[in-house]
């Protein structure tokens, strides 16, 4: 096990690399002189020619990959050209709050599509079957947008019940308050808060879950050991949640780990729609500013965090599974 | 041919898909003869009213009339989707034939690049492409193109895998037909139907996608009445008229359920693998 780990970590090594450098490129994609197109066509010549140095603009093309990726290593993403602050300090500073959101989707996604697969299996052609296909149908196809616009008008608009827009004190934080005294008023606002952008995003992703859940559900209860199960005469109940489902959400694993990263490109918009103050938002801000220094840490973090819980669901779903080969 | 015809009637998933998209597709190709409306045409003694008789889906915030802005905004996410899933086809099925069949170096290259496009979630992917390439209709096809092949390039290559050990393909190259001619008449053909699959998918994903980046701004620019802008336009007036949000935002799912149903409905009849019981 240990050495399928070391493995996986060593493999992670060229792709690492590889985002990096496609990070990189994303600057010098940007079709003419970037320091012309973020400063725009009547820029003085001047400050055309400081922001080619402050980008290091005016360096060979390899010597400037050299160089970002000796700043990369070193925890260094450059200095954000709109706020004048060092890029980490600022991804790092809203990546609480995206992190959270992802969380709390995911919580909900696997919940979700967890009960709506068994149910849809264990009831096979049943009309709960049809009812729980046909809501993770709608949910694949609906744009997260469009759920969260649709969330805001029934529960915001119309009923009243949750806030609109933005976070106030992150979950943990107030759960923290709480426990040392300061009162739960804190956390019941935060989850609030976190209520309407967690439910649309988690219903989206629930959706793919549930499909999944539901044929390999199926496929588990057609096997023998489950027949043995039965034969020995235990409950239906048992038969179901102790031998059956236990074999079949291990492939669900990896479809909770691939649904991250949906969840991860589904929060820059989620966070767009509810003014979420994570990375996905404040990408989206940066890209209007076009503060490039500020996008390019943003992505790279995002993509860095997506590979490491792919890595750690790899190492999980090897761990759960006992048929899997650690070669 | 006939007989698959036939077998995809009978699959519910696949004429239930297969109409709305026809019916996505004649509306968006006969725009002009389903509404006689122009998408461009203001009103402002009409703006901002709700559905009607004479204004289906009610009007924007300029009096335009919001139906016909849908049935034109068809056009753009189908031509973006159908355009960026193609160019995703030939890069993917292109290299993953490649890769499969050469091996070697150039197959663990290939590998490698698309491990690290699967380490950047997709629409974050796009979004950096079309924030660094700017916004265009063209823009959003290449960003959209460029991170969508890696599945068709997987699929191929591990079916080239098994393909190019099987005698059809060792005869003929026996009988001395050159590699390209091997991959070309022999290979590809049978590697199009998991292609077609994942390509009838794809357009579904696609259409979110592009919806989703004109949501975010990046997409296809006003006046032209993409259905992504046009529902983020429409948070503007969400208490007074909804409709604007929710009638473009109803075109978009109903697409994707079109092509949705349809490609897991060829799925089941050219795949019978991956048949969902």
């Amino acid at each position: 096990m240990l050495r399928y780990i070391a493995h996986r970590l060593l493999l992670l090594v060229p792709v690492l690399l590889g985002i990096t450098v496609g990070v990189f490129l994303l600057l010098h994609l940007i079709p003419g002189d970037p320091a012309v197109v973020l400063l725009g066509q009547d820029a003085n010549p001047d400050d055309i020619a400081r922001l080619r140095r402050i980008l290091g603009l005016d360096e060979p093309l390899v010597f400037q990959l050299g160089r970002y990726l000796a700043r990369v290593v070193q925890g260094d993403l450059g200095v954000s050209i709109f706020q004048s602050q060092p890029v980490t300090t600022i991804v790092f500073g809203a990546l609480p709050a995206t992190i959270e959101l992802a969380v709390a989707s995911l919580v909900v996604a696997v919940l979700l599509g967890v009960s709506l697969g068994v149910l849809a299996a264990v009831r096979q052609y049943s009309p709960y079957d049809y009812g729980a296909m046909l809501v993770a149908q709608i949910g694949v196809s609906m744009p997260v947008f469009w759920l969260g616009i649709l969330a805001i008008l029934l529960f915001s608009v119309h009923l009243g019940w949750l806030p609109t827009f933005g976070r106030g004190e992150g979950v943990l934080a107030a759960g923290v308050d709480g426990i040392t005294g300061d009162g739960w008023g804190a956390l019941g606002d935060a989850l609030r808060s976190l209520a309407l952008p967690a439910l649309t995003l988690g219903f989206s992703a629930a959706a793919l879950i549930s499909r999944m859940v539901r044929a390999s559900v199926l496929e588990v209860l057609g096997q023998d050991f489950i027949r043995t199960a039965r034969a020995k005469g235990l409950r239906e109940r048992t038969v179901i949640i102790r031998h059956g489902l236990r074999s079949a959400l291990i492939p669900v694993v990896t479809i909770v780990g691939l649904q991250f990263g949906y969840l991860l490109g589904g929060a820059i918009i989620t966070e767009t729609v509810f003014a979420w103050p994570g990375v996905g938002r404040l990408m989206i801000t940066a890209i209007g500013q076009r503060d490039f220094p500020l996008v390019q840490g943003a992505v790279l973090i995002l993509a860095l965090l997506f590979s490491l819980v792919n890595l750690c669901i790899d190492v999980l779903y090897a761990w759960l599974n006992p048929q899997i080969s650690y070669e | 041919m006939k007989r698959t015809l036939r077998r995809l009637w009978r699959s519910k998933s696949a004429v239930i898909g297969g109409v709305i998209v026809l019916a996505v597709v004649l509306s968006a190709v006969l725009a002009p003869l389903v509404t006689p409306d122009d998408p461009e045409a203001m009103e402002m003694t009409d703006r901002l009213e709700g559905p009607s008789w004479r204004h289906p889906m009610g009007t924007d915030q300029f009096g335009r009339d919001l139906f016909t802005r849908v049935v034109y905004g068809a056009r753009i996410s189908l031509s973006v989707a159908l355009v960026a899933v193609a160019l995703s086809v030939v890069i993917g099925v292109g290299l993953g034939l490649l890769s499969g069949y050469y091996g070697g170096t150039l197959d663990l290259l290939v590998q490698r690049v698309v491990d690290i496009f699967l380490a950047f979630p997709v629409l974050l992917l796009a979004i950096a492409l079309v924030a660094a390439l700017g916004s265009s209709p063209r823009n959003v096809v290449l960003a959209l193109g460029l991170v969508g092949w890696t599945n068709y390039a997987r699929v191929v290559r591990v079916d080239v895998l098994a393909l190019k050990g099987r005698e059809f393909v060792q005869s003929a190259r026996v009988v001395g037909a050159s590699d390209l001619r091997l991959i070309l008449r022999h290979i590809l053909p049978n590697v199009v139907s998991p292609v077609l699959v994942l390509a009838t998918l794809g357009i579904g994903y696609a259409i979110v996608a592009e919806a989703g980046l004109s949501f975010l701004g990046l997409g296809v620019q006003p006046p032209a009445p993409s259905w992504g802008w046009t529902v983020a336009f429409g948070t503007r007036f969400l208490r007074d008229a909804p409709h604007l949000s929710i009638f473009p935002g109803l075109a978009i799912m109903v697409s994707v359920v079109g092509f949705n149903l349809l490609g897991d409905g060829l799925r089941d009849l050219l795949d019978p693998r991956s048949r969902q019981r």
